[in-house]
This record gives C-alpha cells, structure tokens and sequence, in this order.
C-alpha cells in the first residue's frame, strides 16, 4: 500500500474527514477531504507549484515559500461546500492529464517562465472542463487571500496598522497613488 | 418553589434585582447602585471582564485562522446568525448559535442574541441620536399604537445625563427634527460629505447631513478617565471589545461602576425563569432562578425588580410569570402583554460612485460617519405612508488592487494597490407601525433546555413599510443624481424583521391601563414595583438607532423608582 492509498483509505474509514498533519501558524489541524478524491505527495507538490505560479518569488517571497498551499487546502476544508471540494481535487487531480494533452509534457516539467501558460489557459479551453476551472478560480482567490493575509506581506510590504492615522477627509490623492 | 430557611431568604434579598446586564440593565445597575441600593444582576450568559475577557482585541488579520470568516459547516448550521454581518471569527465568542436557544418563526423573524455580560452592548452599532418632540408626538399626531405618557422634556436632562458619562461624539446641528446634546468633537467630515452637505443645503430643503453622534470617545474627559476609559483610536475593531474602553458598553462603564460602589452583586450563568409575584403582598417579592449550567432553581428578593433581558426576552419572562393574579403573565390584565412588537426598517440601500474631487482622498481612520435626519413628514403628514426614515451616508476612496492575471503581472499588482474613484453609500432607518398581530407569545408545549417555554415569534413587515421602501429608493437616488454621483445602484435587501437587531415593544408605555403595560415611570400598571426599561417598553420606534434612548430612560426610571421607594410606595 502506497501512501496515496493509504491515505484514501483512512478517509474511507473516517467517513470524509482525512487527518492531515498539518502545520499553519504552528497549529495542527485536521483537513476534510471528500472521500471521492485522491490527494498525495504528487498533489501535493501540484499545488504548491500551482500557487508559486500564480504569486512567484521575486525579489520577496512568493506563495509556496509562505505555505500558501496550505492556507489553500485549509480555507477549502473549512470554508467550501463539499460541492466545491469535490470540483478542487477532482480538478487538482485532472490538471496533469490537461497540461500533458495540450502541452506535450507534465505541469512539473514545464519551464519555470512558460508554466504560467498552462494555467491560463484553463479558462479559455473548454476541454478543461468545469472541475479544473472550479479548482483554478478557487485556488486562486485563497491563493491572494492567503498571500495578502500573510503575516510575511503584513508586515514587510503592505505594512498593517492597528492604529491608523488621525483622519484627514482631504487628503492629498497624490500621495497615495490616485488620479488627480 | 426552593425550599428556603429564614437565614436563606435572608442571604438572597436585596434592595432591588436588574435582570440582565446590557445596555439598559447596565444603566439601571449603575443608577441603583450609586443610590445605595443593594443591587443584584443576573445575568443568562457567562461573565465577560473588560479587556481581561476580550480574547481577539489585538490580533492582527493573520492571526485568525480563517481570516475572519467564519467555516462553512458552521454557517450551515446557524442560518440565523449566519445573516448577523458583525458574525465573524473575531466576534464568534459574543454571539448566540441558532440552536443554543431556539424559538418558533412562525413568520421568518433574523433574532441575533448576545448572551454574556454586557449583551450586545459589546456589539452595537453605537449610534446614539436623540429623539425629538415630534417622535414621541408620532403615535397621538398619526393615530397609531397608543400616545407616548412622556415628551421631549421628560427626556431631555436624562439624555444629558446618560451623553455626558457615556461619552458621545457630535455637533451642536440647531435641528428641530433631532436635538443637539452633551457632545464631544464630532467625527470629521471628507471632501464627498461636505459635498454632499452643500448639496443638500442648496438644493433639498428640510435635508441636512450632520455627523452622527456615536458613543466613541473622540476625546476623553475626566468623567470617562474617571471610568479606566481613554481616546479613540480609530480602529474600527470595536466589535472584539476595545482595551482602551473608547467606545461605550456596560463592560467597560456601567457595570465596573456600580461594582465600585461595592452594592453590586453580579451573578452570571443565571437564566431567569419568572418574577414571582406575592398574591397577599399584592406585589412582586423577587425572582426564580435557573442556573444554566446546574439548572438548580434559586430564588432572590427584593422590594423593586427592574426587568432588562432585552425586548424579546423580557416578553418571554413576564409572560411566563404567571400567577393567581396574573393567570395570563405579570401586568397582563389587558391581554396586550407581547403585543405591537415593531422593529426598524433597513431595507433600502443605494450605493454610487463620483468622479469629481479626484485631487483628494480620505485618509487615516475615523470611527463614525455621517447621517440626514428623518425629513419626510416631520413636522406634518406629506406622503401616502405614515411616519418617515432617517439615512446613513458614508463616502469614502478604496485602496484596492486589480487581481487579474497571473504570475509576476499578477504580484504586481497586489502589491500596488491603486485609489479606486470616490463611493457613496446610503441606506434608509425606516420607523415601522407597531400592530396588534406583530407579537411574541409561549409555546404551550415546547421548552428549551432550561425547562423555559419556547417562544413563538410572528412578526412582518406591512404595506406602510412597502410604501416607505419605494420613496426611500426615490429619494435616495434623487439626491445622490443631484449630487452628481453616477452609476447609481438602489437595492432592496428585503431583509425579514429581526436584522435590524432593534426588536421594540410588547410591554409598551402609556397613559391608560386599559391600552398599556407600563405607566410613565416604566412601572407595570398593575404592580408598580416591576419596571422594564429595554426595548421592550418603547410605544412606537422612531427612526433612530434606540440604544441611547433606552439608556435614558432607564436612568429616569431608576431615580423615580428610588424615590418611590423612600416614600414608601413601592
């Protein structure tokens, strides 16, 4: 029994709710995944490629080096109908099959500057069908959340005040980028 | 009923029981107990300590599991709360789930509860405007629910009272239609208020924006340092409990001083059953208690109860203190008890956008925004519906960035968060018709995990509110088209009663024992020494927000049941 089976099978026996050890904010959570879906090492990492395309490392961090993937699969256990997590890891686990078809090699395999084509391209092939687009618009929107809510961008790029400055309703629209 | 010895008796007697300990039963504690009375407040839920019990105050967005939103499972669960906008991950602990005390919609009514120490006074919108002569005039000028038994004048020095301790934000507006106060520095206006102002001057007669008056410390005085309570800081988090008691609640006011008076007692974790009325005495002698979490039955006495469970719950516990006397609930010799219920009507909003005044943009934060008075039918009958609305107006610039693409374009982007154009929002307060068949009565089966009957809620909208709705709408639009706002969006919520979280009535005041409840003090009619001073006292609902009104006229209430007992009256 390999991993990917044994997990699926413990979820089998849990009726749904698969115990991933899984460390946010150094706490330990379980995750629900649908019985129906097969999530292991491979779509595991899937993800984590999916969301470091989606917000690359740059000059600062991107989504996978903030774990990202997890805030995702966290948000899709705890804040999606089961509808939506059966259409996530059903379409997680689709992608491959998608990404081989249309570009002749895995999503894994594909160059770190073209991978972002693949990913693209999902909303505008219909063979990609309803569950790997259902999975990307999810992804994608906890994917930002995540990113922008993460302690990382809190407070060393867009930094966060609790205590805002004293309020100026004629504030110089200039100074915060706006059209004059 | 508890078997009790006479040391027993003696040991739960006080000078006067408050039954819940919100935004009204925190006052009548505070009055009562500066008094010198010996004050005992139960309350359902369980304590919360200011600071000490607000577990979220000073977490930042990143420290919330969900970032704030509340699971999806959970949600399912709880379709009522689900509909509370303020129910969030940090807001949770505050909030009652739908099948921790359920009640009967016999129609769809939104019940939101807070059952703790300091209720909702923990949650609330905390705006706080007076009402005028021409509200409390409303129901003898239009001949609806009964004539109020007190006027402006029998308020005013109580508003005064409960503004200066409580600390409320405002300016000195010279309105008829809405009296100025004991106000601290008004929250500042933007470039699209002002705007809107002088269009409203020029152009709508009778229609003013003025900054809301709030229960935010734009500026501490002695009188709240007195209470441990500082300035604002504007972070608009008031809703977790605030460490620096800016904003007002029983937690951090009332409650705290009634304690350091040392004639507090405050019992949490206590559900009360009934208030137990004496058929010899001819009066009430205390109340039944059930514990919540052991569900013993206790009882408590006193010579004056003050029964503040908040509108709903006071109902249910008046009418389910029943008696040779009071066969049909406490007061109730007249059948009205649990009747006219009325609520407050919010269903109209219309949002907008304006391009002009592009040079400038609202910065920093401010914790209240700005408000147009009731000015249909005010000082006379104009329209085809009866009474009128008030509006909150808020405009405001978003720093918000594109979230298209993907990639580097993509992180870009979210990383360069761009000034979106000006917005203005608006939405009616709309008073509604207290009606005979819009009321709350017991279950004659049912009961709730404490053996309390369950309560059966009937409560609708009518075809005055209809007709209210669609000029709301008309207005609304009218005077944002005039302020040259664009893209102009008027939506009807059509929200069910209850969201308004403003539920009003059922043991209302008045003039005639025959048509009321409660006579001008706030005592029951029928046995004097039971007053109710929450929501639901109140004969008919105006259009403002009602919490400041309650806290006067617990105030007024409390020094006339003081006095009444010196005299030996009560």
């Amino acid at each position: 029994m390999n991993r990917r089976q044994a997990i699926k099978k413990t979820a089998l026996l849990s009726g749904g709710m698969l115990l991933l050890k899984h460390s946010l904010l150094g706490q330990t959570s379980s995750l629900s995944i649908p019985t129906s879906a097969t999530f292991g090492p491979r779509e595991e990492s899937l993800l984590q490629l999916v969301v470091d395309t989606l917000i690359p490392a740059t000059d600062t961090p991107g989504a996978k080096e903030l774990k990202v993937d997890q805030f995702v699969l966290l948000m899709v256990s705890d804040c999606h109908s089961k509808q939506d997590q059966i259409a996530f890891y059903s379409g997680l686990h689709s992608m491959d099959a998608f990404v081989e078809k249309g570009f002749g090699q895995s999503f894994a395999s594909c160059d770190i500057d073209t991978r972002i084509e693949p990913l693209k391209s999902v909303n505008k092939k219909s063979d990609a069908g309803p569950e790997l687009q259902a999975f990307i618009r999810i992804t994608k929107r906890r994917t930002i959340q995540g990113y922008l809510r993460s302690k990382y961008v809190m407070t060393n790029v867009l930094l966060h005040e609790m205590i805002p400055q004293p309020y100026d309703g004629y504030y110089p629209a200039s100074k915060l980028g706006g059209k004059v | 009923m508890a078997n009790l010895s006479i040391n027993g008796v003696k040991q739960n007697t006080y000078d006067a029981i408050v039954v819940g300990s919100g935004i009204s039963g925190g006052w009548a504690a505070k009055e009562l107990t500066e008094k010198g009375l010996k004050t005992l407040v139960l309350e359902r839920g369980r304590d919360v300590k200011h600071i000490v019990d607000y577990p979220t105050a000073n977490k930042m967005p990143y420290e919330f599991k969900h970032r704030n939103e509340i699971p999806h499972e959970i949600r399912q669960a709880n379709p009522v709360l689900s509909r509370a906008g303020a129910w969030k991950e940090d807001t949770d602990h505050f909030f009652v789930k739908d099948d921790e005390h359920p009640y009967i919609q016999e129609k769809r009514f939104d019940w939101i509860r807070g059952y703790q120490v300091g209720g909702r006074s923990l949650l609330w919108a905390r705006q706080t405007q007076r009402w005028s002569q021409q509200d409390f005039e409303g129901p003898a000028r239009d001949g609806f629910a009964v004539d109020w038994p007190i006027r402006y004048e029998d308020i005013a020095l109580w508003y005064s009272h409960v503004e200066s301790f409580a600390g409320i934000s405002g300016n000195q507006d010279g309105l008829a239609e809405l009296p100025d106060g004991e106000f601290l520095p008004p929250n500042p206006f933007n470039a699209v208020d002002d705007h809107f102002k002088r269009v409203l001057d020029e152009q709508f007669e009778g229609r003013h924006l003025i900054a809301a008056r709030f229960a935010n410390l734009t500026k501490s005085t002695p009188t709240q340092l007195a209470q441990g309570r500082y300035q604002c800081m504007s972070r608009r988090l008031c809703k977790r409990g605030c460490p620096f008691g800016a904003y007002f609640s029983s937690n951090s006011s009332t409650l705290p001083w009634a304690e350091k008076t040392g004639n507090l007692t405050l019992r949490p974790h206590s559900v009360v059953h009934s208030v137990i009325y004496d058929d010899k005495q001819g009066k009430a002698t205390g109340v039944r208690v059930i514990d919540s979490l052991t569900k013993e039955v206790t009882e408590y006495y006193a010579k004056t109860i003050f029964v503040n469970a908040s509108a709903i719950n006071t109902n249910l516990i008046l009418l389910n203190s029943t008696s040779n006397r009071f066969p049909n609930g406490l007061g109730n010799d007249n059948g009205l008890l649990g009747k006219f219920v009325a609520f407050h009507h919010y269903n109209i909003k219309v949002r907008a956008q304006f391009d002009g005044l592009n040079e400038f943009a609202p910065f920093g934060g401010r914790p209240g925004s700005t408000y147009i008075p009731r000015f249909r039918n005010m000082f006379k009958q104009e329209t085809d519906f009866l009474r009128g609305y008030a509006t909150a107006f808020s405009a405001g610039r978003n720093l918000s960035s594109n979230q298209s693409g993907m990639g580097d374009d993509l992180k870009e982007n979210l990383l360069n968060p761009k000034l979106g154009s000006w917005y203005a929002g608006a939405q009616m307060m709309g008073e509604t018709i207290p009606k005979e068949s819009n009321a709350v009565t017991l279950d004659s089966q049912k009961t709730d995990a404490w053996g309390m009957p369950l309560l059966r809620i009937n409560v609708d909208f009518g075809e005055n509110d209809r007709k209210m709705e669609i000029d709301a709408s008309e207005q609304l639009s009218e005077m944002f088209a005039a302020a040259g706002f664009s893209n102009i969006k008027t939506t009807n919520k059509q929200d069910a009663p209850g969201i308004d979280i403003h539920e009003m009535g059922g043991v209302r005041m008045g003039r005639e024992a025959n048509t009321s409840l409660l006579n001008g003090w706030n005592q029951l009619h029928a046995c004097k020494n039971v007053l109710v001073t929450d929501g639901a006292c109140m004969t008919s609902t105006s259009t403002q927000n009602p919490s400041l009104t309650y806290m006067a006229i617990t105030a007024r209430a409390a020094h006339h049941a003081v006095e009444e007992m010196r005299q030996r009256n009560i």
